[in-house]
């Protein structure tokens, strides 16, 4: 393909156009296209497919619903570990789980039957915390739970 | 907000995302959701493709933001995996529906393409239009290769040595695959 | 039985022996030591604000509190054996003391003092459920109030 002039070709006004030359030569790029019609044409055409294809890009994605967007995600993800679940427990037959269970309760019996302590399990139910004492320098303590969790919450104010 | 604290953010992000919490995962779907759009429209220039592709796109991102190292930036990383699935997108849907497969901005075309001069329709609009559909054409019909880098050019208006980076090419490559694009854009609006 | 089954099922079998197998060390000797945690949070009604840190305990906190703001100014971890001394300083020239006085199969007693100066402000005596926390406030501190969260595990 021609060359918009005999001193440039176009892959150089198309680095020019991405601002990827070195600064003397972008300057000297600069000032030809002020005077050369063929280079100032192709720098126009070539800066307008950018513009034109952003612009367009912009406004097609912002007419896009992305409400529905994180929904579906979530949806799809739950849909992947659903199915990786069914998948794993499909493998072995019902028997076979059967003789597993049987297996197992043996064996918890057995340790928590020959075991001095107790299994160390988090208990999830009820409040953290039991308070058993309070003192202090202080003019009112109040104690209480959050709903959810039932974390206890110890208040005081100071005297 | 300093450079300094923007990553800082994003390694909480993380840690938080590998610890399986949703709501990391509604920031990292809000903060990123329209950047990903653009680049995903970039490559089909069709809206709904758009949104199929960055769902499946940041479901992979949940199923291996275990592997994402930290010395890359989550925005590099979710824009490959863009990248990818938009060029695995095409060829895939390219195989099963050849024949049946229809953007649903072709509708935009028909209307133009069938649309008469007349009065309330002045000659520069109309003709800045069609300009504007042809280019649009061409840059659907640009192979793969140029446009993935075109597309991370213009969309992104990433330098030559990022898309390199990206793309895993030399810096060469990117400005000839540039210089060609555009060729071929021209070409287009001369004939 | 085992002999009856295939290479995948004794795979699994295996898998679930030593499972089981794994508690048996930690049953043996959980209740030497306590891993306790403490996180001063300075609590407020300023400007909205979250520390990333603190999400989850700030979800919990705004079913009873009304702060807007919650900031993470000191986080300790330690690991105290039982009668050892855990000391965390804190601003204005407070410290806050906790000290497990009983490790047992489920819950820690942790005895915890707040200081001012040297002399004791406040003083509490808690049984606390094994990976569980509770929270304490609050000394006015900057248009605001000091709460405490900590957490035990036993080791």
């Amino acid at each position: 393909m021609k060359s918009p002039c005999k001193e440039y070709d176009k892959e150089t006004i198309s680095k020019f156009v991405d601002k990827e030359l070195s600064p003397e030569k972008n300057d000297e790029i600069k000032k030809h296209i002020q005077e050369c019609d063929g280079c100032r044409n192709i720098f126009n055409h070539y800066t307008q497919f950018s513009e034109l294809f952003e612009q367009n890009t912009v406004r097609q994605v912002d007419e896009i619903d992305t409400k529905m967007l994180r929904q579906n995600v979530l949806e799809q993800i739950k849909r992947k570990e659903v199915h990786f679940l069914k998948k794993v427990f499909d493998y072995f037959s019902p028997k076979f789980y059967l003789k597993i269970a049987s297996v197992l309760v043996i064996m918890v019996a057995g340790l928590v039957y020959f075991q001095a302590q107790p299994i160390n399990f988090i208990d999830t139910a009820g409040a953290s915390a039991i308070v058993n004492s309070v003192d202090g320098d202080v003019s009112s303590v109040m104690i209480f739970e959050t709903e959810k969790s039932k974390q206890t919450i110890i208040w005081f104010s100071e005297a | 907000m300093a450079l300094k604290n923007d990553k800082v953010e994003e390694e909480k992000l993380v840690a938080r995302l590998q610890q399986g919490q949703e709501w990391a995962f509604n920031i990292l779907v809000n903060q990123y959701q329209n950047m990903l759009l653009k680049i995903a429209y970039g490559f089909t220039l069709d809206r709904e493709e758009s949104l199929e592709i960055v769902q499946d796109v940041f479901v992979s991102a949940h199923k291996n933001i275990k592997t994402f190292r930290q010395d890359a930036s989550l925005a590099g990383w979710l824009r490959k995996i863009t990248i990818n699935t938009s060029l695995n997108w095409k060829r895939k849907w390219t195989r099963r529906f050849r024949w049946s497969h229809h953007s649903i901005e072709d509708k935009d075309e028909a209307l133009l393409l069938n649309a008469r001069k007349d009065e309330n329709n002045p000659e520069a609009l109309f003709r800045e239009k069609q300009q504007e559909l042809i280019v649009m054409k061409s840059i659907k019909k640009l192979p793969d290769k140029i446009k993935a880098v075109f597309v991370l050019n213009t969309i992104e208006g990433l330098s030559y040595d990022e898309i390199a980076q990206h793309l895993n090419i030399k810096r060469g490559t990117v400005s000839s695959r540039l210089h060609h694009a555009r060729k071929i854009l021209l070409k287009s609006m001369e004939n | 039985m085992i002999r009856t089954l295939n290479i995948r099922s004794k795979l699994f079998v295996m898998c679930w022996i030593c499972f089981f197998a794994s508690f048996l060390p930690t049953t043996a000797i959980a209740g030497n030591a306590a891993r306790t945690n403490v996180r001063v949070i300075h609590a407020s009604q300023g400007q909205n604000f979250i520390d990333s840190e603190l999400r989850d305990l700030a979800e919990e906190l705004g079913s009873v509190f009304k702060y807007t703001s919650y900031r993470l100014i000191k986080s300790k971890t330690m690991t105290l054996s039982n009668n050892q001394q855990g000391v965390v300083n804190l601003p204005n020239k407070r410290s806050l003391i906790v000290t497990p006085i009983k490790i047992g199969g489920k819950k820690i007693k942790y005895q915890i003092n707040i200081l001012k100066s040297g002399d004791q402000i406040f003083g509490t005596q808690i049984l606390l459920k094994n990976q569980r926390s509770i929270t304490i406030g609050g000394p006015k501190f900057k248009n605001g109030y000091l709460l405490f969260n900590i957490s035990g595990a036993i080791k």
